[in-house]
């Protein structure tokens, strides 16, 4: 290990600010380009989800109504 | 081998089988990814030694050269995936190449971010016109403009073509702006300003930064796929196969 | 407008077609007078920027003219470029030089050359004057104008990628600029090292050898991009 401390990691010698904005930046970059796509995909999979309750209700709504009532 | 090879090509032609080949190979990807990141991170940060004239700031060098190197790749591979779009008109290889421009261009914005941060204890600014950082600078407006001419475009299957025509004159320019921007900086500035030399690095410092390298790459590689997924879910939202993925049947009542 | 693209049968050689279009496109350009001046204008225009925005001073201008005479020189042929191809797909004759029996490789690489003889070539012709005006050293005058004449036709070529893949989109010139800036960034450093070069008084046949390289590649292998590009932009 070539820090001493907890406190030597984070001064990094006077570079910290530099280094662990870096890295931390980098962080937040990676995180963000694998979590968009992610999203989208929960997304796309949540609108298809309600479109088909909405089907599935319809059909139901359709099923219980007495054929005497169904439109011809 | 060649009809193995051949049916893989056929298989590659649909969208749906890619979605499930890719949905088995994401977990085994995610995880070798994560190892050598943070492997890679954890060795460079902790405990590679730090540079004679640079102190530790010389530890950017462990996000900064892998992301450079992925973003010349990506564009690279975006090039090729539009020529292959355009030749054969396969949709996999349309949805590769619109996914890795947002990618490689975040990836080229963090390669300029780290060379930034990086120069300011280095060289005492915030830019520093040097002929790597300004190929980068130049690889980020290309790739600025293939996503900008995707967007312009109404009609998304003339928009892919147009991006792969431009993909592909840029692939073509990227190795001459090189060059050109090398000979460039030669003559302005004939002191070396490099901030790795020609010197061998030592194998400390050399072994953490393959391993960022390979991470980085199984990076890219998870982010495509996971973008090309989802890209694949809006194209074929309305097809039964997706519907079924998604959104199974209800039980009927 | 009574001069039609070359649509004739294929009898024609494709010299004899490129020279008809350029013959075509030459003619049209000279009958609209403003589309040759506006370029030009512009140029004399930034270059009179230049001084109101560093000071008179005249070492200064003469410090930084090799370089800003390039980059102005380039800013005019990215404008120029907006217009290779609005007019005619306004009026449907890119269509038809679409549907000619002639290779639309040959038609898009005579209108890049017939482009460039009333943008790039006057452009490269009147750049003395404009040197003085940013005064240059009159020993950097021939490289000036040599390197120009060679890069604004790689210019010309480059803004044709451009202008084909953006013709049918709105706000199509913004983006062309941003699709063809990079791509020139070769260009200029060539362009203006060799200036810069002439200007301190050293030899500069190296900068126009990469120039003629440069245009030595652009030439054969643009048109084959303008062609891919008009065909996406008419199907679209």
């Amino acid at each position: 290990m070539q820090f001493d401390s907890l406190t030597a990691l984070w001064q990094m010698g006077g570079h910290g600010a530099y280094v662990w904005s870096a890295y931390g930046l980098c962080a937040i970059t990676l995180l963000a380009i694998i979590l968009v796509p992610l999203q989208r995909s929960r997304r796309i999979a949540a609108e298809l989800r309600k479109g088909e309750q909405r089907r599935a209700a319809r059909a139901r709504a359709a099923d219980s109504t007495p054929s005497s009532l169904k439109e011809v | 081998m060649w009809s193995w090879l051949r049916s893989l090509w056929h298989k590659l032609g649909s969208p749906r089988w890619f979605y499930q080949i890719s949905g088995k190979w994401l977990p085994w990807l995610a995880l070798l990814a994560a190892a050598l990141l943070i492997g890679g991170t954890v060795w460079g940060l902790l405990f590679a030694p730090q540079d004679f004239r640079q102190g530790n700031s010389f530890r950017i060098i462990y996000i900064h050269v892998p992301a450079s190197m992925l973003a010349m790749a990506g564009y690279v591979l975006m090039a090729s995936a539009g020529a292959i779009s355009l030749i054969w008109r396969m949709k996999v290889a349309e949805v590769a190449m619109k996914c890795a421009a947002p990618i490689g261009a975040a990836l080229t914005f963090l390669a300029l971010i780290t060379g930034s941060i990086w120069g300011k204890p280095t060289w005492g600014t915030w830019w520093v016109w040097d002929a790597r950082i300004t190929s980068v600078l130049v690889l980020f407006f290309l790739y600025m403009g293939v996503i900008a001419l995707y967007e312009a475009f109404e009609n998304k299957q003339a928009a892919a073509k147009a991006c792969a025509v431009l993909s592909l004159v840029g692939v073509v320019n990227v190795p001459i702006i090189y060059w050109s921007v090398e000979w460039w900086f030669s003559l302005h500035q004939p002191a070396t300003l490099k901030i790795m030399g020609k010197s061998t690095m030592a194998p400390a410092m050399l072994y953490p930064l393959m391993i960022m390298i390979a991470g980085f790459y199984c990076f890219y590689a998870l982010a495509l796929l996971l973008a090309m997924r989802s890209e694949i879910l809006q194209r074929e939202r309305n097809t039964q196969w997706v519907r079924e993925l998604l959104a199974p049947r209800a039980a009927e009542a | 407008m009574d001069v039609a693209p070359p649509t004739r049968a294929a009898s024609l050689s494709p010299v004899a077609v490129a020279l008809q279009m350029i013959r075509r496109d030459v003619l049209l350009a000279l009958r609209r007078r403003a589309e040759i001046a506006n370029p030009l204008l512009f140029f004399l225009m930034i270059c009179a920027l230049l001084p109101l925005g560093i000071g008179p001073e005249p070492r200064q201008l003469a410090a930084i003219a090799p370089g800003m005479l390039w980059v102005m020189a380039l800013l005019s042929c990215l404008l120029a470029s907006d217009g290779l191809f609005r007019s005619d797909f306004d009026d449907g004759s890119l269509e038809q030089m679409l549907l000619s029996p002639s290779l639309l490789y040959i038609l898009m690489l005579a209108k890049s050359i017939a482009h460039w003889l009333v943008s790039g070539l006057p452009l490269a012709l009147l750049s003395p004057l404009l040197a003085v005006l940013l005064q240059l050293p009159t020993a950097a005058m021939p490289a000036l104008m040599l390197s120009l004449l060679l890069g604004t036709v790689v210019l010309s070529l480059i803004g044709a990628i451009g202008g084909a893949l953006t013709v049918g989109l709105r706000r199509g010139g913004l983006l062309l600029s941003l699709i063809a800036l990079p791509l020139y960034v070769p260009v200029l450093i060539f362009g203006a090292s060799a200036v810069q070069a002439a200007a301190e008084g050293y030899a500069y046949t190296g900068q126009m050898a990469a120039l003629g390289a440069l245009l030595a590649l652009a030439l054969p292998l643009a048109p084959f991009a303008v062609a891919s590009a008009v065909r996406i932009s008419l199907d679209n």
